[in-house]
């Protein structure tokens, strides 16, 4: 019964997994994240999209700074913050963001105010989606965690926390939709 | 992490030894102004066992690696930085530390690499970096090894000599594997080789009872040549004439012959780089800036004169002159005796090993390729800075290498050179001082003979505008791009073109790439749906891919690819 919930949880996030792989928005070296998380450091996937999120977000606000200027003239530099995020997707195997910035870039090195501007829009889509799809994946697994440590304390109560993260975990994802 | 375990190879006996866990905890170094990048690399390298420093910035980068000499094995940089050009410190640092670097980048055109190439980056990774291509990083730093002492054997002057060092220095050698505080290879091996420049000095600087037939050019010997060759004017200066004006006995004029000859080179080299790297100056502006403590910087101002490309063969020289020359009166002491007290100074002067020298003007030199010769050449000019404060400021910073391939010109009376200079250092700086009257710092100095007058260097120029010229350069290249708007007709390339469709909906649209999506299912692009469009959201992945494919009639191969996400988003 418990055994279920959690192969369930289990299914639901390799699902969103393999959706996400599918549309690609990740790619295989989001698999080699995962690959280097280990017991030194257990963390390192959500710690490294972390400081990704956080990351992106200066660019993404320094690019929609830069564009919103009237008088915007400094290509240059919106190509370096493009270089950066175009780095850092490629590192994390965000496909589809990098994308968007190769073609944002190559925009820019042309001039084309309008087409950085239409590019900008479609990253912070496509940024947007990244996200909420990442939170998703990492709530299926703090929740998977919950479980197995609660499935290593006693019996009685582990079921009742298990089917409490089971909840949660829907309702989040009823929350998500 | 691993303990420190460095491999034999700086050892120099043929075969390296290599100890078990190598490569188990190689030193590096990563420098990457995305922190992202930095900390998944890091991660990497620490599943290989490297034992990792990390920075973001380039400036602090350099630092640490002149701070602590040889506590790196290699260096990993990125390309792209604010606040240096990651080409600048992969020059920098193969100049000065002598040390291996990769250079990392999201962008992997040719060109790129191509620079990369030309500045002397051991090799060239494009993000996303695998892991797989880390784990054999390791091989650069060996194979550097290989090629120096490779360089050492050939240059190697006397066989017995060397046999009696590599004796001695092997127990040197292993001892410093084992140690982690002191535990730096390349020094010692340096200091070997300092040891065995001097053993051969001392033999060959008293012309009688020689045995050898080759002629070490000591400092002064150099001097001496220069301020003849100056006096000569280096057009006219004949071997025969030089060799009278020195009037050294026991010299051959086929020795100064072959001299001359280097020496001519050394100056010709020296104006070619010149011209062909503009905007030199402000490189080694930035070791200016980041060494405030160095005091003189005579060789700064020869350098910076050079690279403004107006310096002349015999200003050169005589500006060589004056570094070398300026007072042979100083150097008193005999050849042999200062070799002595050299030797002393060396063994005492544990970290830093003593002919290090310092190299401000090889980013000068470094640029054009092949460039091994012009390197040691300059080196010769440059002499440590800081030394002048005696023996003790050797450690500073300021001092790397000189992986001698051309020793008799320079690997030999390197270290001598090193005590002269210290001399003439302060004497030449106060000669310079008085003549340049009023000036301020440190940074300018008059010149006699061409009466080009170098105005103070404001520290602030170099890496800033060194820097965006950098970028704009890089980024002027980049102006090719992959995938062209131009290539509108091509299927093959992915461009962005923006227009109204007849939805009067904005649309990026995006030709399809294979290569750039991947699998040609892939959907790459995305209309913003905050218009009119609606989307349905589907959680079942097959459905959404199954969107298919709206091709735009107005143009050709576009293609418009409709995705639902999940979710329609507003921006943000």
């Amino acid at each position: 019964m418990l055994g279920l919930g959690v192969e369930r949880l289990r299914a639901d996030m390799n699902r969103l997994l393999a959706l996400l792989f599918h549309q690609g928005v990740l790619d295989e070296q989001y698999l080699q994240l995962q690959q280097l998380q280990d017991e030194s450091s257990p963390n390192f996937v959500s710690e490294v999209v972390n400081i990704y999120f956080q990351e992106s977000e200066k660019l993404l606000r320094n690019l929609r700074f830069l564009l919103m200027d009237r008088e915007f003239s400094d290509y240059k530099k919106m190509g370096v913050h493009l270089n950066q995020f175009i780095g850092s997707s490629s590192s994390i195997g965000a496909k589809r963001v990098r994308n968007v910035c190769v073609a944002f870039r190559v925009a820019s090195e042309q001039n084309n105010r309008l087409g950085c501007l239409r590019a900008l829009e479609l990253l912070e889509h496509e940024y947007c989606y990244l996200k909420n799809k990442l939170h998703e994946l990492f709530q299926f697994r703090a929740t998977d965690r919950a479980a197995k440590t609660a499935s290593s304390c006693s019996q009685v109560p582990s079921s009742a926390l298990k089917q409490s993260a089971l909840s949660a975990a829907k309702q989040k994802r009823k929350e998500m939709r | 992490m691993a303990s420190m375990s460095g491999d034999g190879a700086t050892c120099k006996s043929e075969a390296t030894v290599v100890t078990d866990h190598f490569p188990v905890g190689l030193r590096v170094l990563v420098v990457d102004d995305d922190v992202v990048c930095l900390r998944i690399v890091e991660q990497m390298l620490r599943r290989c066992k490297y034992s990792v420093t990390t920075c973001t910035q380039a400036t602090v980068a350099l630092n640490l690696l002149r701070e602590r000499r040889g506590t790196f094995d290699i260096v990993l940089s990125d390309v792209h930085m604010p606040d240096m050009d990651g080409f600048k410190l992969l020059e920098l640092v193969g100049l000065e530390m002598d040390l291996p670097v990769i250079m990392m980048s999201g962008d992997g055109r040719t060109n790129l690499v191509m620079r990369g190439v030309q500045h002397g980056a051991c090799d060239y990774l494009i993000k996303p970096i695998r892991d797989e291509e880390l784990k054999n990083i390791w091989q650069h730093v060996v194979r550097k090894r290989y090629n120096s002492s490779k360089e050492h054997e050939c240059s190697g002057s006397l066989v017995d000599n060397d046999r009696h060092k590599r004796g001695s220095d092997d127990t040197e050698c292993a001892s410093s594997v084992i140690e982690d505080a002191d535990g730096v290879l390349k020094p010692h091996k340096k200091k070997r080789d300092a040891k065995e420049e001097d053993d051969t000095e001392i033999e060959n600087d008293d012309p009688g009872t020689t045995k050898k037939p080759r002629v070490v050019w000591s400092v002064e010997l150099h001097q001496q040549f220069v301020s003849a060759v100056n006096q000569l004017g280096i057009d006219k200066a004949v071997p025969k004439r030089i060799l009278e004006l020195m009037n050294v006995p026991g010299l051959t004029r086929e020795n100064v012959a072959s001299h001359l000859q280097k020496f001519r080179l050394y100056l010709k080299r020296l104006s070619e780089v010149v011209q062909q790297q503009g905007g030199l100056p402000s490189t080694f502006c930035g070791p200016i800036e980041q060494n405030p403590k160095l005091g003189s910087l005579g060789r700064f101002d020869i350098q910076a004169l050079a690279a403004s490309g107006q310096i002349p063969p015999e200003t050169l020289t005589a500006l060589h002159a004056e570094l070398l020359g300026g007072s042979t009166s100083n150097l008193v002491l005999p050849a042999v005796e200062q070799q002595n007290l050299l030797l002393a100074s060396l063994q005492q002067a544990k970290c830093i090993p003593v002919d290090q020298v310092v190299a401000y003007g090889q980013p000068l030199m470094k640029c054009p390729p092949s460039i091994s010769n012009s390197k040691h050449l300059s080196q010769a000019i440059m002499s440590a800075e800081d030394v002048h404060s005696g023996f003790g400021s050797w450690r500073a910073k300021n001092i790397c290498m000189v992986p001698s391939s051309n020793p008799t010109w320079l690997a030999a009376p390197n270290s001598n050179m090193l005590m002269a200079m210290m001399q003439q250092q302060q004497q030449w700086q106060k000669q310079q001082h008085r003549q340049s009257g009023p000036s301020e710092s440190n940074h300018s100095i008059n010149v006699q003979p061409s009466c080009l007058v170098l105005p103070s260097q404001s520290p602030v120029l170099s890496p800033q505008s060194n820097n965006s010229s950098g970028v704009v350069q890089v980024l002027d290249r980049e102006l090719k791009p992959e995938c062209g708007l131009n290539r509108l007709s091509s299927a093959g390339s992915l461009s962005p073109s923006c227009s109204i469709n007849a939805d009067n909906s904005v649309s990026l649209q995006l030709h399809n790439s294979s290569t750039a999506f991947g699998a040609s299912r892939q959907l790459p692009g995305l209309i913003p749906n905050h218009l009119d469009l609606p989307v349905p959201y589907k959680s079942n992945s097959s459905q959404v891919l199954h969107q298919g494919r709206m091709t735009n009639p107005g143009v050709g191969k576009v293609t418009r690819i409709v995705v639902s996400p999940g979710k329609v988003l507003s921006s943000p």
